[in-house]
């Protein structure tokens, strides 16, 4: 029988066999943690002319799930066929529904200047007309004007802009707190009699330099103090400029039409998905492999389809799309690059610290929160921390006191709480900046939100985040944390490494007391991860770092607090000025 | 305190003058108005036309009338922060008669007062009383009810708060996004100190599981709940979805629903590849191939053998380029 069917088959052999088809085998990979970062593929394939012809997903949520492999063939045997590959990585349940292309470059605004006088106000940075700019405001209230009908007081920024010629001119927030800010024009900002326009209403103006400025008021700190995005254009083209700016939700190009409409209904959220574009070549008669890696720090930069741009390896940074290179047919997968930061800390922990390994992952969750409280953990956002060491306990008032006798300046009295009973309780009712100087005297800073985070929830393989410090399940009652609902009897803050919760409430790294006892100051200024503080922030070491802003992120939960049901993933925000009895903090050392 | 109210009117009807403009006219008149319901204790009526006189000329004396009109209503909350208004603004013309008897009525005041400690869960929960939304104590830190206008509640901004309440009977309403609300009955005695725990329970959440392919069954934590599409309500937390038919390649996934939060998922089953000797037509195929040798004879002697298949891939996908 075997002898038979190899004569059939020397047989065929023999015959001179034709060439094949021209073939393009794509092989997929990722330097990204599988499935903490993405989990899922999805390919969009392209004409030359722009053409959608073809969609697929598939799930990978194992990393021996990666490469993924597929090809495209083309039966032309005149001339190469050249086509555009969209190649998506994304974590699984992360889409959206799709109402066609809604490009978005990645913000990379600078820092902005914060005014808290009229001179800093007044000496604003220039900005293009008909170009969207980030202003900010900070807390305080300094700047009064008067208009038409009303008096406006609140803090304010401003920016500066040229006219060649006479024009009709809007001015206008597009994103941000529209209700209660008040947009003013003056020849001279700070000349109040030279204001031109008091109100985001279009106005006719000469030629010359303008300064606009922006009044945030509201009695609420965060309606003072908050992004503002503004546009100032050409009346005619406002409109249209602005549109463009906050794409509507409405049925959109490019469609994959194939026996009617089969665009899917879904695509990958852009904030957390690694998008590509690459061209591919295929020459008649010829297969070739072409090797893809999806670059974990492109994760969040969208790729411009109709511009024919992408992010290739640099976050942020978008370029020409290009064919990609070609391997002979049956070549291996080149390399992975290294993408995750180390596990190992730069140097061994002293008494009383943990090694926090460094990790990707995405910062946020998309199933806790609430949409309506200030800071919402959702849109998540891809983020690397190195690995650094981190305080194995909350800050304790017998090392504080210990610091103190070494010089450090003791703590400005607390208005409303009561004395420490026990040096082992953790230090409370201290403001940002003292927890911040205390970290500093200790050779380190407070742990930054991401780095909170991650040291909170990383698992013990890093490649993915969980819920509470034992895993994903809620613990019942208090049984696990210090946190509410404990009986009257226990209900208090509690010695930052007494038992039983010195066992239960501690990650795998080693670190207690970061789900329950007190919340956590951290380094960041409280931001909206939609905000474009957040939005600009880069992937590695993400930071909203403003140590003037009115609040900071605090994280963790307390005694006081309930909200398990978003664990150690729950955000908050705290006045920065002031202290709380069960706000605390710990020190990071990177 | 009627002898007082209308001591109060002569003082500011009397010296009428002149220069009067249009608005003052109306005011005393309004004024005036006011005095005649105290005197038949129509307290409601009083309060609206002391407010009209209070808006066109803003007198102290108007004020401190308004928070005795309130007092007698038993509104205390009210007619506390009208008399300390009315004290702040003394050397803007109130008398030191009144003066002296408007502190005297707030210590009074400040003693019925029911001092009430709201402790919500969750902190986001919006709290009302009676209808009305509990607003910050301008005079204290801590934060008051039946001052605002009735309207719809509001988050109390922290998990536990103080606030200040009338004696008396009262509803509480908390609501928050994914709890079902809670219509809440208190009487309070006077000067009372009291503590009020709303805990909200957890709405449940819906989850919606469609299929591509007809005739699949879902299951949910290991429960057949039916053929997709389905439609069903489970409590918030952890599910396991698991989507299969026969011939395809079982969907199974996690979700993490939160309460009152509305779950869709799609589920994409894919045809299985069943191996090849597993499959019933594999040892017949073979028995044919041994015993039709003289098939080999038309691989011989065919026209011209085909072009390589394309490859495809793991994912065994090959996308021909239009």
């Amino acid at each position: 029988m075997r002898r038979l069917l190899s004569l059939v088959a020397i047989a065929v052999a023999c015959r001179a066999a034709p060439p094949p088809h021209g073939e393009i085998l794509v092989v997929v990979d990722t330097d990204a943690p599988v499935p903490g970062m993405v989990s899922r593929l999805r390919v969009d394939l392209f004409t030359a002319d722009g053409r959608w012809f073809e969609s697929r997903e598939y799930p990978a949520r194992a990393a021996t799930d990666w490469p993924l492999s597929f090809s495209v063939w083309t039966d032309r045997e005149d001339a190469p066929s050249v086509i555009r590959a969209r190649l998506r990585a994304f974590p699984e349940g992360r889409t959206r529904a799709y109402f066609g292309e809604r490009f978005r470059p990645k913000l990379r605004s600078p820092k902005p200047i914060l005014a808290r006088d009229l001179a800093t106000l007044c000496a604003p940075p220039t900005i293009e007309l008909g170009k969207l700019t980030t202003l900010r405001t900070g807390p305080d209230d300094f700047f009064s004007a008067k208009c038409v009908e009303a008096a406006y007081r609140g803090s304010a920024a401003a920016a500066r802009f040229v006219l060649d010629a006479e024009e009709d001119i809007t001015a206008g927030v597009v994103r941000g707190l529209v209700g209660s800010t008040r947009v003013l024009i003056r020849r001279s900002c700070a000349d109040e009699t030279s204001t031109v326009l008091c109100d985001d209403l279009p106005v006719r103006l000469g030629p010359g330099t303008y300064d606009l400025i922006v009044v945030a008021g509201g009695s609420r700190p965060e309606q003072r103090w908050s992004d503002r995005e503004i546009l100032v254009a050409r009346t005619a083209e406002w409109a249209e400029l602005a549109r463009a700016a906050t794409p509507a939700d409405v049925q959109g190009e490019p469609r994959l039409l194939r026996d009617g409409d089969a665009t899917p209904s879904l695509e990958p959220r852009p904030e957390s998905a690694i998008d590509r574009l690459i061209e591919l070549h295929i020459r008649p008669s010829e297969r070739a492999v072409a090797h893809v890696v999806l670059h974990g720090a492109c994760a969040g930069t969208m790729a411009d389809l109709a511009g024919g741009r992408t992010c290739v390896e640099e976050d942020g940074v978008l370029g020409a799309v290009t064919a990609a290179p070609l391997d002979a047919w049956g070549s291996a997968a080149s390399a992975k690059r290294a993408f995750m930061p180390p596990a190992e800390c730069p140097r061994a922990p002293s008494e009383g610290q943990v090694c926090v390994p460094g990790g990707a992952f995405l910062l946020g969750d998309l199933a806790s929160g609430d949409p309506d409280t200030p800071l919402f953990t959702v849109p998540e956002k891809p983020a690397v921390v190195e690995p650094f060491l981190l305080d194995r306990t909350e800050m304790s008032w017998k090392r504080l006191r210990a610091m103190i006798a070494a010089g450090l300046a003791p703590p400005p009295p607390p208005v409303s709480c009561a004395a420490p009973t026990d040096d082992d309780m953790p230090v409370t009712c201290v403001t940002w900046s003292y927890a911040r100087s205390v970290c500093r005297f200790a050779g380190g800073d407070l742990p930054t939100e991401a780095e909170w985070e991650w040291a909170a929830s990383a698992t013990i393989e890093r490649t993915s985040k969980r819920r509470f410090p034992w895993g994903n399940a809620p613990s019942t009652g208090c049984a696990a944390a210090n946190i509410m609902h404990c009986p009257p009897e226990v209900e208090r803050v509690h010695r930052v490494d007494g038992e039983p919760w010195a066992t239960s409430d501690r990650t795998p790294f080693g670190a207690i007391g970061m789900l329950g006892n007190v919340r956590e100051w951290t380094v960041d200024a409280a931001a909206r991860f939609d905000a474009p503080a957040w939005r600009g922030n880069p992937v590695v070491a993400p930071v909203v770092d403003d140590p003037d802003a009115a609040l900071h992120v605090v994280r963790g939960l307390a005694f006081t607090t309930g909200g398990t049901r978003d664990g150690v993933f729950g955000r908050d925000q705290f006045t920065a000025v002031y202290g709380v009895n069960d706000l605390g903090f710990r020190c990071a050392y990177r | 305190m009627r002898a007082l109210l209308v001591l109060t009117v002569l003082l500011l009807v009397a010296p009428a003058r002149a220069d009067d403009d249009e608005k003052t006219t109306k005011a005393r008149a309004e004024f005036v108005l006011g005095t005649e319901h105290v005197q038949a204790a129509r307290w409601g009526e009083a309060i609206g036309a002391f407010e009209r006189s209070q808006a066109l000329r803003p007198h102290p004396l108007t004020v401190y009338n308004i928070g005795a009109c309130e007092r007698a209503l038993g509104r205390y909350t009210r007619a506390r922060d009208r008399l300390r208004t009315a004290l702040a603004d003394e050397a803007k013309g109130l008398d030191a008669t009144y003066a002296t008897e408007a502190r005297a009525w707030l210590a009074q005041i400040e003693a019925l007062l029911v001092h009430l400690s709201i402790a919500v869960s969750p902190t986001t929960a919006a709290v009302s009383v009676d209808g009305r939304p509990i607003v910050n104590d301008a005079w204290s830190t801590g934060r008051v009810a039946g001052l605002a206008a009735p309207g719809p509640a509001q988050p109390l901004a922290g998990a536990k708060v103080e606030v200040l309440v009338d004696p008396g009977p009262h509803v509480f309403v908390v609501a928050a996004k994914g709890f079902s609300e809670a219509v809440i009955n208190r009487t309070f005695t006077a000067g009372a100190r009291a503590e009020l725990t709303l805990d909200l329970e957890r709405l449940p959440a819906r989850v919606r599981v469609r299929a591509n392919q007809p005739g699949a069954v879902v299951a949910i934590d290991g429960l057949d709940v039916g053929v997709a599409p389905v439609d069903l309500t489970r409590p918030a937390g952890l599910h396991t979805v698991v989507v299969r038919k026969a011939g395809f390649v079982s969907y199974s996934t996690q979700i993490d629903v939160s309460p009152g939060q509305e779950s869709n998922l799609s589920a994409d089953l894919e045809v299985e590849k069943v191996p090849l000797t597993k499959r019933w037509w594999f040892w017949t195929a073979a028995g044919v191939v041994v015993s039709g040798a003289a098939v080999s004879t038309y691989f011989l002697t065919r026209p011209a053998p085909d072009r390589p298949a394309v490859d495809g891939g793991g994912l065994e996908w090959a996308a021909k380029v239009p």
